[in-house]
């Protein structure tokens, strides 16, 4: 027994060092519930009723306890294509311009860890091609019971997670919302809130309740404290230098489902608080950073189509307690607000189109936003708009190859552009360049595996 | 006389799941199972058809991929387990590939079992 234990492992483990080589992973969770991604998700990654409950109850659906086919693998090959180049490279290592990456390579093990006390996890570990390291990705690590409270049916469960809205049901957080693929090589502009920066920095543990009320009325709440990563801990991790962050950062979710058949209509409120430290400070003052938000999901779905519309806005108050002090800020308080609208329609489970609108818009502050070649900004505000296309062919979302029917793949070509870049429309960074500059165009091919 | 009395609980909870509404059990499968299950023989959705699967065992159906779960849990499909199933299918078989939070209603449940036992017959 102990030496077929032994044996055992030293297979497996074998044979997970062979992963990336080999190709054996498979999309793990389609592999363990024997569904076709179109199951869970309208293309993907957005998830249907089917897939919010699979996520919900733990991710144990189908599985009791780790197997090979809860191991899988994904690459996002693109070609970014910029409306003017970057002169010194659209980053270190590439061209100016017209450049090929492999952005992103993961590996994932999702499913069941032990089925029957509920508990499942999503693990991801991630090659950023662009950055050329290997880091720690979403993890969820979950788990979840079924009780009645007042006869109705309650699903309740505890989860040790690293992104703040990494859990969630819907895809309206950043963690899940648009753009679901970012091109990686593309100009950022520079400002986001917090819901959208702290994922992987972090660390967090919490706890979540999802109380049917009706048979077609869900309500779902959760909260979460997390605490940023050591410095040692975020370079271990591929996520260094560490965000120093004081004290334990409380988030909280709280939203309202109502379904009919496989359709649904969500509402719902998130927000996290934090107090960083000024940059280079680890101790001493810190500023604080409160981000509320609210949200809405629609979903239409039928055998051959499906719609979807996703609607979020974001507030984020604040409170330069220390950074203005030292002169980082210029004013003592500030506030951003980040709007996403998305619209997306799947046709046969295999062609897609997504608009998107994104929408940042702060305070002016020329100290925290200042001009600088291509990042900066001349009149010191983070304002941007942008606008993406975005077309998709989904060859086996209903099954792969019969020698490989768990692999995925979405061929997409998005399209995104910027009317106004951090503040302006023309010379926003203080050096000639223009928001059209950033249009952007990247296309190519998601693998899942 | 305890046993008595629970055989006599169990028969009566039985004839009260045999007496459920099929006719509203059909409407509370369209709401609650026909996204993922179909009623016609042989046209497996998300999960498999339930046409006929009332009396039959558990994971015997064919054209569609059970659970280990389902497939160990040795259930034979009548009133008492499709009630329980139908209550929390993942407590009454964790790793069951049904997600779905449960039908708290008795009489709701003995509704859709009629249902079921109507197009199994």
């Amino acid at each position: 027994m102990g030496l077929q234990l032994v044996l055992r492992s030293g297979l497996v483990a074998m044979l997970l060092l062979a992963l990336p080589r080999l190709a054996v992973a498979i999309p793990a969770f389609a592999a363990q519930t024997g569904e076709p991604c179109s199951a869970c998700h309208i293309g993907f990654p957005q998830l249907t009723a089917y897939g919010r409950e699979f996520k919900l109850e733990g991710y144990i659906a189908g599985g009791m306890t780790p197997e090979l086919e809860n191991f899988a693998a994904m690459s996002q090959i693109g070609f970014t294509q910029l409306h003017d180049k970057v002169p010194g490279g659209l980053s270190p290592d590439y061209r100016d311009n017209n450049a090929w990456t492999i952005q992103q390579t993961s590996l994932f093990y999702g499913g069941a860890l032990y089925a029957p006390i509920g508990l499942g996890a999503f693990i991801q570990g991630t090659f950023d091609g662009v950055a050329h390291q290997f880091h720690w990705d979403n993890t969820d690590i979950r788990l979840a019971r079924p009780t009645t409270i007042f006869n109705k049916p309650l699903f309740y469960g505890f989860t040790f997670n690293n992104n703040p809205g990494v859990t969630d049901l819907w895809n309206t957080p950043p963690a899940w919302g648009y753009p679901f693929i970012p091109p990686e090589l593309a100009v950022g502009n520079d400002a986001e809130t917090q819901l959208a920066s702290l994922g992987q920095a972090v660390a967090g543990a919490g706890a979540y309740a999802a109380l049917n009320v009706t048979l077609n009325d869900m309500v779902y709440a959760e909260g979460d404290l997390y605490k940023s990563l050591p410095n040692h801990t975020a370079y271990m991790l591929g996520v260094g230098p560490e965000t120093s962050i004081k004290g334990v950062i409380p988030y909280w979710r709280l939203a309202l489902q109502h379904s009919w058949g496989g359709s649904s209509l969500e509402v719902g409120t998130i927000g996290l608080v934090d107090n960083p430290y000024p940059a280079g400070f680890t101790h001493g003052a810190t500023d604080q950073l409160v981000d509320l938000g609210v949200d809405s999901q629609f979903q239409w779905i039928t055998p051959d189509q499906a719609y979807s519309f996703q609607a979020e806005f974001i507030h984020e108050s604040q409170h330069w307690g220390a950074s203005y002090p030292l002169g980082e800020t210029a004013k003592l308080n500030d506030s951003l607000n980040n709007v996403t609208l998305t619209a997306s329609y799947l046709l046969l489970q295999k062609y897609g189109i997504t608009e998107s609108y994104n929408l940042i818009d702060g305070d002016a502050d020329p100290v925290l936003y200042g001009a600088a070649p291509i990042s900066g900004d001349a009149n010191g505000k983070p304002n941007t708009d942008s606008y993406t296309t975005e077309l998709d062919y989904y060859p086996f979302n209903q099954g792969g190859p019969k020698f490989f029917p768990w692999a995925n793949a979405k061929l997409f070509f998005e399209d995104t552009f910027f009317p106004r870049f951090n503040g302006l429309a023309r010379n926003y960074d203080g050096s000639g360049r223009s928001a059209q500059a950033n249009d952007v165009l990247f296309t190519g091919i998601w693998l899942a595996f | 006389m305890r046993l008595m009395l629970a055989a006599m609980l169990v028969a009566m909870g039985g004839t009260a799941w045999a007496a459920g509404d099929a006719t509203a059990g059909q409407a509370v499968f369209g709401s609650q199972c026909a996204m993922c299950h179909s009623a016609t023989a042989g046209v497996a959705g998300i999960g498999p058809s339930l046409a006929g699967v009332y009396g039959k065992p558990a994971a015997a159906g064919t054209g569609y991929a059970y659970s280990a779960a389902l497939k160990g849990a040795h259930l034979v499909w009548n009133d008492a387990t499709l009630d329980k199933f139908l209550t929390s299918p993942q407590a009454a078989v964790p790793g069951t590939k049904m997600p779905y939070a449960g039908l708290p209603d008795a009489g709701q449940r003995a509704d859709v079992v009629a249902y079921l036992a109507s197009i199994s017959k």
